[in-house]
């Protein structure tokens, strides 16, 4: 005699034969019902169109990657872009100096690229700056 | 009476000894100066630009005008921001004409003229740099810088 029957044997016999009754209602699943089951479900899935779904995750990886190589390119091309230096160096000279935006200004009087007036002046204060970086020399 | 006259030296100078103490404890007052740019060439000149360095670093713009040439219509590029700091020890001039050749200087000509006040006791130590000079095609050519410096108001 284990301690549960120790501990029945103190309780109601009413409540003894219920409880012993309770337990013996628990479920029991045959591993049939659990074949059955399984069968049934992937019958069920088998007819869904699961075809879109690998397609879609065929191609997702390639083209984020793309889409992430693509991203970085540009923001690489608009951080380090064309050289200031290599913009505004209007005759070639290797340098940017006071040439440059005269070379602008002879453009413009001969109405060859319609150069505004506001580029030249720019062009020509930029090259007066004390700080290279910056361009407040502008009235 | 004697002694009235000799209190009256006295006093006047003391009076010069402070006033000459005063003018030697302030150095920081500063001297103005006229600082004009000269460009000379061979060929006409259409467009120049030019630095000029105070080595001492104690120079304050405080003005700057156009040269002598009449087709250098407009006061010269530079930095405007030169004239808000209160010492600089470099200045930057440019500038250019679209004249045609047979109106442009020739020779030496006076380009610029720079109004300078100079702090400390010692004098100033300037320098220029010829950074470009071009003919009226646009092609750089050769060309001697020099400058004059007179006392200012």
């Amino acid at each position: 005699m284990d301690d549960n029957d120790q501990e029945l044997e103190t309780l109601p016999p009413a409540l003894v034969s219920r409880l012993k009754a309770h337990d013996r209602a628990q479920p029991i699943v045959d591993p049939r019902t659990d074949r059955a089951v399984l069968d049934a479900a992937r019958a069920y899935f088998a007819e869904r169109p699961v075809a879109a779904a690998p397609y879609r995750r065929r191609f997702a990886m390639p083209l984020g990657a793309a889409a992430a190589v693509l991203l970085a390119a540009v923001i690489v091309v608009q951080s380090f872009g064309p050289e200031p230096v290599a913009r505004d160096d209007i005759d070639g000279s290797g340098r940017v100096d006071i040439l440059d935006a005269f070379a602008l200004a002879r453009a413009a009087r001969d109405d060859a690229s319609g150069v505004a007036a506001a580029r030249i002046e720019e062009l020509g204060y930029r090259v007066v700056a004390l700080d290279a970086q910056r361009t407040r020399g502008l009235p | 009476m004697i002694a009235g006259f000799r209190k009256l030296a006295k006093a006047l100078a003391a009076l010069c000894a402070l006033a000459a103490l005063s003018l030697a404890a302030q150095p920081e007052a500063g001297q103005f100066a006229i600082v004009d740019v000269f460009v000379a060439s061979t060929e006409p000149v259409a467009a120049w630009q030019i630095e000029l360095r105070e080595r001492r670093g104690a120079m304050q713009v405080v003005g700057i005008e156009r040269g002598d040439d009449p087709t250098f219509r407009d006061p010269p590029f530079f930095d405007r921001v030169v004239l808000e700091r209160g010492v600089t020890e470099r200045l930057v001039l440019a500038s250019f004409s679209l004249s045609d050749a047979a109106q442009l200087p020739r020779g030496r000509v006076r380009v610029a003229r720079v109004h300078v006040r100079t702090t400390g006791a010692a004098t100033a130590d300037y320098e220029l740099r010829l950074v470009a000079v071009g003919a009226a095609d646009g092609r750089p050519i050769d060309a001697e810088l020099s400058f004059e410096t007179q006392a200012g108001r």
